[in-house]
């Protein structure tokens, strides 16, 4: 396990990610997988106050919404980063959303899958040695376009 | 037409409590579709209760709400339980999903903002403080998200408020407690008598000019017609309305604005309720069963004379972080 | 954990950090802090005597009682030149109500004008519900200002007031007298619908509309001998947080604590209270106020007259604290 610091966001840098929608995934071995939000989706969410997930055994699609998150009276979709079937949904991040804020890779995970496609998905993921010089580049464009503080 | 640089502008009139949700919500899908961005407004012509996408039906009183009271919308957007009635006009302005910004509270805020403008147009100085405010009160209820491809800000221009009605539709665990949020309520939240024609006509320049758009007067495409029909039936049926259970809380808790929220708890034989503004107390009652009512502003009184230190750190821990 | 007084802020912002007592010779009074060097010095007048038609439920005619009584036969001029004499230099001219209303001013308004025109005398009446017609004899009459209740609720009107109006009479009786330009002090009497809070909002939402010079708060006193005897004011936090929801919805107006309000420590506390939420004067301060009020960075000064004369502060000697 091995939590690098990115322009001042924390990156875990064994895990996979969607940096459209700030998504990351952990191979837990085999199909399943583990799905939550980074570090600098946190940031442009807002403070989270509301989290929904779909239920267990939902067929969900990559690039598709996985369930909803509310900040600032703003609701918006979690995308998914992957196809599968939901196996597992952390009820404690629904219960506390604070929990996703404070420890957003570890005990705030959303959902479990298991992936439909991960072979064929996973090129579409930022990994390696990618993601810290592609991570970085996010907060450098967020930071032109005023989205984050210098 | 290029419909791109175009603000279709549609102002539905004065509609049924249902369609007053169920309109706009048609012209997200139209939106998502690649309809046009849409200005639209609407005068709801009966008393409801809307509820955010998120909120549990708990929230609201059981007597005041629902089949034996008013009728209760679930909207596609956030916020918690609100009250409306005729003293009210609605806008939304919707908008293709890809005018976000990565900043989900900046990109409500730009689509807000013309919105104070056109207050300021009708002579109300409103300005925007995370939600549009007049000094301290707050005067609009607004709320945002994402439904489909589009982008939806609601807000509403309240003419006449119910303030008592308001806070009688929320299920509160002790009258202290929905005595204070009603007192708050009036306290920190205003109605601006307004002119809704001239608004509309204010909104709308202030929202084309924003934006760089050319507005026209629209209507409902028919696939918005469509969707619109099946919104009706989605929104009235018990499975939807129902949402989803809430989030369980250590006391409960109410927001009157983006600042001000008021508290409740029991520690033991005492029922405690607050009023906080920015983490600092406005107020604090004190109750017990056989009676006795202290209120005061001093928190250390009140910890004194009740003999309960614990007092002090329940409202302390109340004071840390507005209700969303 | 602080208490939040948002609105001090607010006013400091508007007015600065002057703070306004007043103790005009509506009665004897003094403090630790203050006694007024000339008691005579603005001095109230009804022209009914004791008399009124209303008998509200929460007066009575009680506060009639403390006023010089001018007589139907009597010339209010000849009244207010002694006076005059004697070293008043302000009046209130007020009296009990017809059953319509108002102050029975119409017979007067040729001797206050010449009191206006004869004697270098502030004169302010209070009105009650006015008629187009007395607006306009007021505004001609020259009278500096014009103090009436402001009523938010019919319920209250009816059962308090027994009249038979309703709240629009109140809010017409503003415009009457805005279209004449007069200076209108507008009160809110907190509490009044027996000891609880009513129509107070909508009264402060209709004097909002209107352009005032300056608006009393007051707050409901239980009086012996009337039916609203033994009743509990309203609570002093509520009542202090409708004092900072006037600050709030009349940012640039001048908003005062009238001399009208319970006694002893609920006195104390609505006076601090003021103090915190941005008001910006206090008639007869409770023993400490003004020094609170320097606490809170304010600076205070003192007149000899009526609260609702916020704009006559020039002419009138400032009194210092003995």
């Amino acid at each position: 396990m091995a939590t690098v610091t990115v322009e001042g966001f924390p990156v875990r840098t064994e895990f996979s990610y969607d940096l459209t929608h700030h998504m990351w995934v952990e191979e837990l071995g085999g199909e399943r997988v583990r799905v939550g939000m980074d570090a600098l989706g946190l940031e442009t969410s807002g403070t989270l106050a509301h989290l929904m997930m779909v239920e267990v055994g939902t067929e969900v699609a990559r690039g598709e919404p996985f369930g909803s998150l509310e900040a600032e009276k703003y609701v918006g979709p979690l995308v998914a980063p992957l196809s599968g079937t939901v196996l597992a949904v952390n009820a404690d991040a629904v219960a506390s959303p604070s929990l996703v804020q404070s420890d957003p890779y570890g005990a705030g995970w959303m959902v479990e899958l298991s992936a439909s496609d991960l072979e064929g998905e996973r090129s579409g993921l930022v990994s390696g040695d990618e993601i810290v010089t592609r991570f970085a580049q996010k907060v450098t464009e967020y930071r032109l376009e005023g989205v984050l503080a210098e | 037409m290029d419909r791109s640089a175009t603000l279709r502008v549609i102002d539905f009139g004065t509609v049924t409590p249902l369609r007053s949700q169920t309109l706009w919500h048609a012209i997200a899908s139209g939106v998502s579709a690649g309809g046009p961005p849409t200005l639209a407004f609407c005068r709801p012509g009966g008393r409801y209760v809307s509820i955010g996408f998120h909120r549990s039906i708990d929230e609201l009183d059981p007597e005041m709400c629902g089949p034996t009271g008013l009728a209760v919308f679930r909207r596609m957007v956030g916020g918690g339980p609100v009250y409306i009635d005729p003293g009210q006009l609605f806008f939304q302005m919707v908008v293709p999903a890809d005018w976000a910004t990565a900043r989900r509270g900046e990109t409500i805020r730009r689509l807000l903002e013309p919105a104070v403008a056109a207050f300021r147009d009708v002579g109300i100085p409103a300005s925007f403080d995370d939600e549009i405010v007049l000094g301290d009160r707050k005067i609009c209820g607004h709320a945002g998200g994402q439904i489909g491809g589009a982008l939806v800000a609601v807000g509403n221009v309240i003419d006449s408020f119910d303030h008592a009605a308001a806070a009688s539709i929320v299920r509160a665990p002790a009258p202290e407690a929905r005595d204070e949020y009603l007192r708050q309520m009036r306290r920190f939240v205003a109605a601006t008598p307004t002119d809704f024609d001239a608004f509309v006509a204010a909104a709308t320049h202030r929202y084309a000019d924003a934006f760089a758009l050319d507005p026209f007067p629209g209507d409902l495409d028919a696939t918005e017609r469509r969707e619109l029909d099946r919104l009706d039936r989605l929104f009235v049926d018990p499975e939807w309305v129902g949402g989803v259970e809430g989030r369980r809380r250590p006391w409960w808790r109410v927001k009157v604005t983006s600042k001000v929220w008021v508290t409740h708890a029991r520690i033991d034989a005492l029922r405690v309720t607050a009023a906080f503004r920015e983490g600092r107390v406005r107020s604090v009652r004190v109750c017990t069963d056989d009676g006795v009512s202290v209120a005061t502003r001093n928190v250390e009184e009140v910890m004194r004379r009740f003999g309960a230190p614990r007092i002090g750190e329940l409202l302390e821990e109340m004071a840390a972080g507005a209700p969303a | 954990m602080t208490v939040s007084t948002e609105t001090f802020d607010l006013r400091r912002r508007v007015f600065g950090d002057v703070i306004e007592f007043y103790a005009p010779g509506l009665k004897r009074w003094e403090t630790s802090e203050w006694r007024p060097a000339n008691p005579r010095r603005f001095l109230p007048v009804s022209v009914t005597g004791t008399a009124c038609a209303l008998q509200c439920d929460h007066c009575q005619a009680n506060v009639l009682k403390g006023m010089i009584s001018a007589r139907a036969a009597d010339d209010l001029y000849h009244l207010a030149r002694r006076l005059w004499d004697e070293g008043t230099d302000g009046l209130l001219i007020s009296g009990g109500s017809t059953r319509s209303g108002g102050v029975p001013l119409a017979r007067h308004l040729a001797a206050i004008a010449r009191i206006k025109r004869e004697l270098p005398m502030r004169v302010v009446v209070h009105s009650g519900v006015v008629a187009p017609e007395i607006a306009e004899g007021l505004a001609e009459a020259g009278v500096d200002g014009v103090m009436l209740d402001i009523i938010g609720a019919d319920e209250t009107i009816r059962d308090v007031y027994h009249l038979d109006l309703t709240t629009a009479d109140f809010e017409r009786s503003l415009a009457c007298l805005a279209d004449q330009g007069l200076r209108i002090i507008p009160h809110i009497v907190i509490g009044l619908h027996y000891g609880r809070f009513l129509g107070e909002w909508t009264a402060l939402e209709m004097i909002a509309r209107h352009p005032v010079s300056t608006l009393i708060l007051v707050v409901l006193m239980p009086l012996v001998g009337t039916p609203m005897a033994g009743i509990d004011p309203p609570p002093a936090d509520e009542v202090v947080d409708f004092f900072a929801l006037a600050r709030s919805t009349m940012p640039d107006t001048k908003i005062n604590l009238g001399c009208g309000r319970p006694m002893g420590s609920m006195k104390q506390e609505l006076d601090r209270g003021a103090i915190d939420v941005g008001l910006n004067g206090i008639a007869y301060p409770a023993d400490g106020a003004i020094a609170y009020a320097r606490e809170r960075g304010l600076q205070p000064r003192l007149y000899e007259f009526c609260c609702s004369l916020t704009w006559a502060g020039e002419g009138y000697r400032e009194v210092t604290i003995r």
